[in-house]
């Protein structure tokens, strides 16, 4: 299966700001995130993430597989699209090739993230790269105790201050 | 869309020649700094540290050497504060303990910039003076007592520190106190081009305080996934206008901001 990371960051590599409020994204961003959602027809996310964009912004609404990872996986979704779910990364893959899925995109949070980056499921990452720095928020990557060296595919400026970076991941390697 | 090759390209000659050797920093015996905020010493805009033969300089493939950018003009008779800085894409100048061996990454981006020694060399002359921190100091002191030379060259260098530290040279000079006047009332006046070169608590308290005009932040193509923060000093988030992209062919990628608020902020210093 092929995976792709889409997501927003700060220029110092922040994927949130301290209080962890979306105020700060570009619209492009959002545009760039439903149209590679809406393409893949396959969605990862963790539960923060979730929680902000319920009930409007969810970026699939009636086809395809919404995977939220929660521990609390009793509760009944919002979409019958929607799977709750605290599976491993290769757990995650498995039902969606079982939906009949053959690629995904992962939009946040940085434990998701870092959970299937660790795993070495993680084909693509694309950053966009907004036009501020933070003093704290949460990093892109955390607990990932290995490199990921990368190929720089494209660079692509999405309006006057965003600029949006692709990725291809190489295999990792132990520091 | 663009084309990798056509971001920003000013001035940029291609080096048919360049090639990729070892003569990189990372596999500089000094790697492991002491002060890994400090590391921008060595992988910032300093060739004067590399600056023995222009194939080294070719050899270092655009990684760790500034953006050249002829649209900053070299009689521009407003002084300007950039700082500079090279990261990780997650954030990161150094490991946890410093080291900074994995600035050497092998990603080659078809189309991307290289870098004209000639112009390196030139670009370089047209920074005024550096500002640091006393480990950013200490650390290039030590590159200098290991056999490394001095990494800033004959360009005045400010140094910021209560501490008594040895004075090597006649360009180099002590400052401790108020950051903002100093930086308006004695350097603005007297340079045009002025680079804070880390660490990250002094370029921190700089674009704190508003006094920075341009950040050049420069991201290489991996995750290291923890490590020393260049920002963490920061204290508030701060907004930027978008300048300039540039990528090179090492798949670096630099990214130039304008600081917001500079421009009023230039209309008072000459009231």
């Amino acid at each position: 299966m092929n995976i792709t990371v889409y997501l927003a960051s700060s220029i110092n590599g922040m994927i949130s700001n301290k209080a962890n409020i979306p105020n700060w994204l570009s619209q492009e961003y959002g545009q760039g995130l439903l149209a590679i959602c809406q393409r893949m027809k396959a969605v990862v996310m963790g539960e923060t993430t979730y929680e902000i964009l319920i009930p409007d912004h969810l970026p699939l609404k009636d086809e395809g597989t919404l995977i939220v990872l929660t521990h609390d996986t009793a509760t009944e979704p919002l979409q019958a699209n929607v799977v709750f779910t605290d599976e491993t990364p290769p757990g995650i893959v498995r039902i969606l090739e079982s939906r009949g899925h053959r690629e995904a995109v992962i939009i946040g949070g940085t434990q998701t993230v870092s959970e299937f980056v660790k795993s070495g499921l993680v084909n693509e990452l694309y950053l966009v790269v907004e036009p501020v720095l933070f003093g704290a928020g949460l990093p892109l990557l955390k607990g990932v105790d290995a490199d990921y060296e990368m190929t720089l595919l494209e660079v692509q400026k999405l309006n006057t201050h965003s600029v949006q970076l692709h990725y291809r991941l190489m295999e990792s390697m132990n520091k | 869309m663009l084309a990798a090759g056509q971001l920003g390209r000013r001035g940029c000659c291609r080096l048919s020649t360049a090639r990729r050797t070892d003569a990189s920093f990372s596999n500089h015996p000094d790697v492991a700094l002491q002060q890994p905020g400090d590391l921008m010493i060595a992988n910032a805009a300093h060739s004067h540290w590399y600056d023995s033969t222009a194939a080294e300089l070719a050899a270092l493939d655009g990684r760790g050497v500034t953006t050249l950018d002829l649209g900053q003009t070299m009689d521009n008779a407003t002084s300007r504060v950039t700082i500079h800085m090279v990261a990780s894409l997650d954030g990161f100048i150094a490991r946890k303990d410093g080291s900074v061996e994995w600035l050497e990454t092998s990603d080659k981006f078809g189309g991307g910039d290289t870098l004209d020694p000639a112009f390196v060399a030139a670009f370089l002359k047209t920074i005024d003076c550096y500002v640091m921190g006393s480990r950013t100091y200490e650390t290039a002191l030590s590159f200098e007592a290991k056999g490394s030379g001095w990494a800033y060259g004959d360009t005045s260098t400010f140094v910021l520190t209560p501490r008594q530290l040895p004075r090597t040279r006649d360009i180099v000079e002590f400052y401790s106190g108020d950051l903002a006047q100093f930086v308006n009332r004695r350097l603005r006046p007297a340079f045009h081009s002025i680079w804070f070169v880390g660490g990250g608590a002094v370029s921190s308290e700089c674009l704190r305080l508003g006094l920075a005009d341009e950040v050049r932040y420069a991201m290489l193509p991996i995750l290291i996934g923890d490590g020393i923060p260049f920002f963490d000093r920061l204290e508030r988030d701060i907004s930027l206008h978008l300048a300039d992209v540039k990528a090179y062919e090492s798949g670096m990628v630099e990214l130039r901001y304008e600081v917001q608020g500079r421009a009023t902020a230039s209309v008072e210093r000459f009231e």
